[in-house]
Order: C-alpha cells, then structure tokens, then sequence
C-alpha cells in the first residue's frame, strides 16, 4: 500500500477509536430546533381559553390545578380561586417538582399576560413534563372577557350573545357582580339583582 | 448549532449556493482522479483497479467519524440530518439496476456527469439514459410502480440499533473492516495487474 493509503487509514481508525470512546450525550441537553419548538409552543393543545377555564372551575373539576406563576407579592394583591403560587423563578425548585411533574392533574399555569406562564410551560414540555397547559391572556384576559364582560353589539351574532351571556354568568360566579350592577343600564335590572348578591359574596371570600 | 439550513440558519438561496460549490470541488476532484475514465469504475469489477472503491469507502467513514463527532461534542444535532426510510425490497432492485449500470456502462450517476461535461461522448449518452429513465419512471410511477414503491417498509432503521451498538462502535467496526479490504484489494490489485497487464 501507498504511504498515503496508510496515512488515510490511520486517520480514519483514530476517528472511530476517539468516536468510540467519546461516548453518549444525554439527548435531553440537545438543542431543539426553533422550528419544533415554535410550532410546539403555539399549538391550540397547550392553552386553555378564559372561557374553557371559567366553565371548568364553575362545574368544579377536580382534575384542574390553578398555578400562579408570577411573584409571591403580585399573588398576595389578587390570584384566581384556589390557585397555588410557584412563582416562574421557583419553578424547578424541589419542593415544586412532585407539582408539574405528574399524570393526574392538569396544571395551568397563569401569569398577568401570557408571557411568564407559557415560559413555565415551555419549561416543562422541555422536560417532558405532561398534563401542563397555559391561561391564554392570563388575568389581563381573565379580568377583561370574564369579570368584566362587555355586551356585544345589537347587530352580532347569536353565538357572541351566548357567550356574553356564559361570561356574565361566569362574571357574576366569581364575584364579578360589578359588572352586573354597572351594565344594569337597559336590560333588566332586578332580573340580575337578586342573583349576584349572594354568588359575589361567597366567591368574594374565596378570592381574598 | 447544526445543521444550518434545516434549523433555518441559512436561507434556501444560500444553501444552493453553498451546494453548488460542494458540487463543483467533488466534480473537479472526480475528473482529477481520473474517476471520469470508465476503466476506473469498471476496474473494481474486473479486480483491476480498486481506487473507486477506496475512496467512496473513505469518504463514507470520514462523513460519518465526523458528522458522529461533531454530534457528540454538540455542534450539530445529527437528528435533524435527513435520511430516507427503508424499504428494502425496492432498494435492493434498485440496488442491483445500478450495479448492472455501473459495470456495463461503467459509469456511476456523478462521474457521467464529469465524463459528459468533459466531452466524453459515452458519458453523454449515459446521462441520456439517466434521463430517460428518470422520465419513465416519473411518468409510470404511479401506474406500474406503485405497489413496488412501498414494499418492504422497514420505517427509519439503521444498522447499529439494529444490531444493539452503539453509533460508535458501529463505526469503528465499519472502518476496521474497510481497512481489511483496503489490504485485500491491494493485493489482489497487484495480482490481477501482473496477470493481465491492464491498462488505463
């Protein structure tokens, strides 16, 4: 054989030893492609709507685990009804772990927008973690479409009055009896009074 | 990191340029290494002349000790690298046209190409029925060859997780048996030359 041949050769075997001996890497430190996880990160599956939400705690699920992912002060000024705090810094702490990363309940995590919840999502796909979702919209949407539900036009549609009407029926579930009161402008009023007063109070509490 | 143009690094425009350029440095390198000549190719047939074969073997471990290595060391992530799915019966008649190619026409698809391009009159006529084959196939494909296509499916195999090694070892494997054939084919080079008195 040519010295050049030997050479090649001699490359090509310290290549495959060295290859041989470098090992595995752990796959789950491997860099995702933007492509993959963008299109993860925006499909419908990982989000629950204000609505979704609002008609699962109304009918009780106990499969439905709120989670509060913003600082512990911003929880202490409001948080959902029967949410727990893992504020996004904390989410991998040890005590938190047994909490995101299970099969039984659905976690959901909610921030004031959407940004620091789907982060915490994020985290969690990445570690495949399952049954984790997001509040699309956060408490900003929870606070705008929910308890502060505004009548359609006249001219909308049937399906736009039947939501209006599932969110004023949310709005006054949670306490949002405000609302009722305020929009009390033209359509009946004593219709809506007597009902609220009692749901804002006992949901009242359940908020503080 | 990589690979670029999968992770949307590069643009399309680039990679084809990119490609284009890979693409003239392995013609320039075919046609230097006489591989337009179809002795050559036709010499691994005959026993005659084994270069072929050496440098196709080499090239292959050198992608794969490389691409594997720059997996591991995290500069590319390999599972973003496309690689067909098997489907073993087609493949192997696939297999065994371009084998009967090789030998009776004694090119291979690239080195047609370099043999055309440098006025060889059987690489034009080589690449002429490249195309045409690729036009009846194209056309007939979905007629005649249907039922073929998709026989055999084996899914996205390859031989080390077949086999239950690692990539690694696979390779090293790979390239302890390349260099046993290397030894080989030299000497049965050097017999058949002093036998026959091929040529080129």
């Amino acid at each position: 054989m040519k010295k050049i041949e030997i050479y090649i050769i001699s490359a090509l075997l310290l290549g495959a030893v060295w290859l041989t001996l470098a090992g595995k890497i752990e796959k789950n430190d491997k860099e995702l492609c933007p492509y993959k996880l963008i299109s993860q990160a925006v499909q419908i599956e990982n989000k629950i709507t204000v609505d979704d939400l609002a008609k699962k705690l109304m009918t009780k699920d106990p499969s439905i685990v709120l989670i509060d992912v913003r600082s512990a002060d911003e929880f202490k000024k409001f948080s959902l009804s029967g949410a727990i705090n893992i504020p996004l810094e904390k989410l991998l702490a040890d005590d938190n772990l047994p909490i995101i990363n299970q099969e039984v309940n659905n976690n959901i995590f909610y921030s004031n927008g959407s940004d620091k919840a789907a982060k915490a999502w994020l985290i969690c796909n990445r570690l495949g973690y399952k049954n984790n979702f997001y509040l699309s919209g956060g408490l900003n949407s929870w606070i705008k479409d929910i308890i502060k539900a505004t009548p359609p036009e006249e001219t909308a549609s049937k399906e736009d009055f039947e939501l209006y009407n599932s969110r004023k029926a949310a709005s006054i579930f949670f306490g949002g009896g405000t609302v009722g009161e305020s929009n009390n402008s033209s359509a009946a009023p004593a219709a809506a009074s007597s009902k609220p007063l009692r749901k804002k109070e006992s949901a009242g509490g359940g908020c503080n | 990191m990589g690979p670029l143009f999968s992770q949307g690094i590069i643009g399309e425009e680039l990679n084809m340029f990119i490609g284009f350029l890979i693409g003239i440095l392995f013609g320039f390198g075919l046609e230097s290494g006489g591989f337009a000549n179809t002795r050559k190719l036709a010499g691994v047939f005959y026993g005659y002349d084994f270069v072929v074969l050496k440098v196709f073997f080499t090239a292959a471990l050198t992608a794969a000790i490389g691409l594997f290595l720059l997996d591991r060391y995290q500069i590319m992530d390999i599972n973003l690298t496309f690689y067909p799915k098997t489907f073993w019966l087609p493949t192997l008649i696939g297999g065994l046209i371009m084998a009967f190619g090789f030998i009776i026409g004694g090119f291979c698809p690239g080195t047609s190409l370099c043999a055309a391009s440098t006025g060889k009159i059987d690489g034009m006529v080589f690449v002429g029925g490249v195309f045409l084959g690729i036009i009846g196939y194209a056309f007939t494909s979905a007629t005649l060859w249907e039922g073929l296509k998709n026989k055999g499916a084996l899914g996205k195999v390859d031989i080390a997780t077949a086999l239950g090694l690692s990539d690694g070892l696979f390779i090293l494997l790979v390239t302890i048996v390349a260099v046993i054939a290397f030894v080989v084919v030299t000497k049965i080079e050097a017999h058949m030359k002093a036998k026959h008195d091929y040529q080129l």
